[in-house]
């Protein structure tokens, strides 16, 4: 019973507490007075979103794994920098760009504002693509890694009132995903950032329920930026650290996901009202994560499957192939 | 100097000049000129270790197919010098999800610390082939000093020529190695203690000139 506890209330440290910090954060724009500003907007769900992430990572681990990581932070021996541990730096780099690209926005003239997002992204896309490797990255894959980061923001960026479900969706795939793959840490910043886009959909709603002057969730901008690099950087990582050998496909598949707001385009855009449209989008995106978790499971199955028919009885007996142990005695 | 200072130094200078051979911790450096260098036999070399699971019962799982050395004098003039290395790609729990989260970056991280490291680097005799080691264990990066209890389990003959066994126990704190999950996060889920048996046996390759 009090270990049953205390899990729960791990579960609450590492998940619940950095979603709250992120709806609470995000909370006046959404349902407060900053509601009909579309900067603030922009800006406070973009920064909250990173923040759940960043918060998520350091309950997880310690505040160290993240400032040890600075030039001028004192490192400490007895604990080395892992390179999945530039994930939070990422984040945090996120949280810094988020007012600065909602603000130049809204300073920008119309049309303007547009390119300045297309800037933002396809330069940080390229500075995560080169600059962060994880472990086994050829050229290709770092090259991938800045592509996706960009696809996947664009995608964002064209969900609309969609952004946030579409995000609760890709975070909480990455989580299943990440789990999957042995990466049990990944696995817990992806649900307390799908938790936080969940519950800041939710407040957004209300939010817009209450004000009929609410202006829309911003998905451009600098929303698209934290979604798409965070979705992106997190899908490369779950690929390189990847220990259960699943379909290398799949991890670019997810940092895809935002693409299915689009299997429903036709009938998101004829919708009455934004709702509908949203919903048409959200489900495109929750069955295409469907199909690919279907096909992650097929194909594991069939894995497994072919590797009993294939395996030798004295395999795994020491440890080493049914060659070696034959070639050592005799 | 007065007569109740010179008392005490007498009597530390004459304890250690007086002390037996190698019941001192000796420093590893320079082993002697008979001792041989016996390389590992992978397929009869394995470091099993033991951690608590949930608090409850005791999980055992190893690592298979070590590499390395041990340089030692057959007649145990002297102590043996251990380097042996272990893949974490050979961890071997008999699951193989198990496997693959030990292998994760929540415990090894296999793919940026491929291998565990062990050198002695002092020794002190025990008994007759029965040795208390002290050695580096490096681990995830972190190589920390530790102590280990080492018998040679016997000389043996071979088709290749003599076989040599040892085996050491050692317990460690797996968080000093940087390897904290699920020791408070999440709460005890394993623990931190980890004893590590480490079974070796391996083939002489050369004996040194006396």
């Amino acid at each position: 019973m009090e270990s049953s506890n205390e899990l729960l209330w791990y579960a609450l440290s590492v998940v619940a507490f950095p979603a709250l910090i992120a709806w609470l954060a995000a909370m006046p724009a959404l349902v407060g007075p900053l509601r009909t500003r579309r900067a603030a907007v922009e800006m406070s769900v973009a920064f909250a979103l990173a923040l759940a992430f960043i918060v998520s990572f350091v309950r997880e681990l310690e505040v160290g794994a993240l400032t040890r990581q600075f030039p001028w932070s004192p490192l400490d021996s007895s604990a080395p920098i892992e390179r999945w541990h530039r994930l939070a730096l990422i984040a945090l780099a996120l949280c810094v760009l988020a007012p600065v690209l909602a603000g130049s926005r809204e300073l920008a003239t119309r049309g303007m504002d547009r390119l300045l997002s297309a800037k933002f992204i396809v330069i940080a896309s390229l500075c995560v693509g080169l600059l962060v490797e994880f472990p086994e990255s050829s050229a290709l894959w770092q090259w991938m890694q800045a592509l996706l980061c960009a696809v996947s923001a664009y995608y964002y960026s064209r969900l609309g009132g969609a952004a946030l479900w579409v995000s609760a969706i890709v975070f909480a795939s990455l989580a299943a995903l990440t789990l999957l793959a042995g990466c049990a840490s990944f696995a817990v910043m992806c649900a307390a950032t799908s938790l936080a886009a969940f519950g800041m959909a939710i407040i957004a709603a209300i939010g817009a329920w209450r004000n009929p002057r609410a202006v829309a969730i911003v998905s451009g901008g600098a929303f698209a930026l934290v979604a798409g690099i965070l979705t992106a950087s997190v899908a490369m990582a779950g690929r390189a650290y990847d220990m259960m050998s699943m379909p290398v496909w799949v991890w670019p598949a997810v940092a895809c996901l935002p693409v299915g707001g689009f299997v429903f385009d036709r009938l998101a855009r004829r919708a009455p009202h934004r709702a509908a449209a949203t919903f048409w989008r959200t489900l495109g995106v929750f069955l295409l994560a469907i199909v690919l978790f279907v096909a992650v499971m097929v194909l594991q199955a069939a894995d497994s499957k072919e590797g009993e028919g294939e395996a030798d009885p004295m395999d795994g007996i020491y440890g080493v192939s049914s060659e070696t142990i034959h070639a050592t005695f005799s | 100097m007065q007569l109740t200072t010179c008392i005490p130094v007498l009597a530390l200078t004459a304890a250690i000049a007086f002390a037996p051979k190698n019941f001192v911790g000796v420093e590893l450096r320079d082993p002697p000129a008979s001792s041989a260098t016996i390389k590992l036999d992978a397929v009869h070399s394995a470091a099993m270790f033991r951690i608590q699971h949930l608090g409850a019962g005791f999980f055992w799982g190893r690592f298979n197919a070590l590499d390395g050395t041990v340089t030692w004098p057959l007649d145990d003039s002297a102590a043996p010098i251990f380097d042996i290395t272990a893949k974490v790609a050979n961890v071997d729990t008999g699951s193989e999800k198990l496997d693959g989260n030990l292998q994760g970056p929540n415990f090894f991280n296999e793919k940026e610390f491929p291998e565990i490291r062990f050198r002695s680097t002092a020794a002190t005799r025990t008994t007759e082939r029965a040795w208390h080691l002290v050695g580096d264990l490096t681990l995830r990066g972190v190589t920390k000093s530790v102590e280990a209890e080492c018998i040679v389990a016997g000389i043996g003959k071979g088709p290749m020529g003599k076989k040599v066994g040892f085996e050491c126990t050692l317990t460690i704190k797996r968080s000093d190695f940087g390897m904290s999950w699920g020791i408070e996060k999440p709460p005890k889920m394993l623990g931190d203690e980890v004893r590590l048996i480490i079974a070796i046996e391996g083939d002489e390759v050369k004996a040194a000139a006396e």
